[in-house]
């Protein structure tokens, strides 16, 4: 039904689909330092080493679910079923250096502030601090591509996703 | 169709590396799987976000499914992998 929705549009889906979530480095998916990640069991997924703590939602959508440890958002955007995960491991963190700032079935607009991680606590706590954006269900697309590489600010094109 | 009930020791229960280890495994049998939080959603078992959006915490118990395929070797496996990972 999308396809055939987005062929009557005449939609080409030339921009990239997915924004850069937070201000950082671009880390490709072989190099997040945590194998469900970089294995691509997760999804496909990509990594921001940010600068700030601050992560923002990578397109517009809807929270799907958030969690009690703070540390990961679900975000449901143009059928992908994003996972917004900060740091490595840092469920282990409970919640101390995370703070929220979006409720589940709230809608955001992208850009908007979804959840920030106070970085030297998550550092203190020996955790890497790798922002992953993950597309949980990469495999009912056609193709899920990286677009960026090196330093980006928030809203820079950064994945790009096919039907 | 078979089913077993398995209690979640793991403290903080199916989070996303579990979750994704799930959904991984399950994607390899050749059943359909089915996880129901006891007293709560059920979810196929190779999607992750609504996995993790069962909530499954430490304590909880799940009835696990598995429909179709050679049903006693995917039984095994899910429970197999509940065991070593939650």
């Amino acid at each position: 039904m999308g396809l055939l929705f987005d062929f009557l549009k005449g939609k080409k889906n030339t921009e990239p689909t997915l924004s850069a979530y937070a201000q950082g480095t671009v880390v490709p998916m072989e190099e997040i330092p945590d194998q469900v990640f970089s294995q691509g069991i997760m999804g496909f997924c990509c990594g921001i080493e940010p600068t700030d703590g601050k992560v923002y939602a990578p397109a517009d959508g809807t929270i799907s679910q958030t969690t009690d440890t703070l540390h990961a958002v679900g975000l449901a955007v143009d059928g992908m079923e994003l996972l917004i995960h900060a740091g490595v491991d840092t469920v282990e963190m409970n919640g101390a250096g995370f703070t929220n700032a979006v409720q589940e079935g709230q809608a955001v607009k992208k850009g908007d502030l979804l959840l920030t991680m106070d970085l030297e606590q998550v550092r203190a706590a020996g955790h890497g601090t790798v922002v992953i954006l993950a597309v949980t269900n990469s495999d009912d697309f056609a193709a899920v591509e990286l677009m960026a590489s090196g330093k980006v600010s928030v809203g820079d094109g950064l994945m790009n996703v096919r039907k | 169709m078979k089913q077993f009930q398995y209690v979640i020791t793991d403290p903080v229960g199916i989070h996303a590396r579990p979750a994704g280890l799930l959904v991984k495994a399950a994607k390899a049998l050749d059943s359909t799987v089915t996880v129901e939080k006891v007293g709560g959603k059920s979810s196929a078992a190779t999607k992750l976000m609504a996995v993790m959006g069962l909530g499954v915490k430490g304590g909880d118990t799940v009835t696990v499914t598995v429909e179709g395929g050679n049903e006693e070797a995917s039984l095994q496996a899910m429970e197999q992998f509940f065991r070593e990972n939650l």
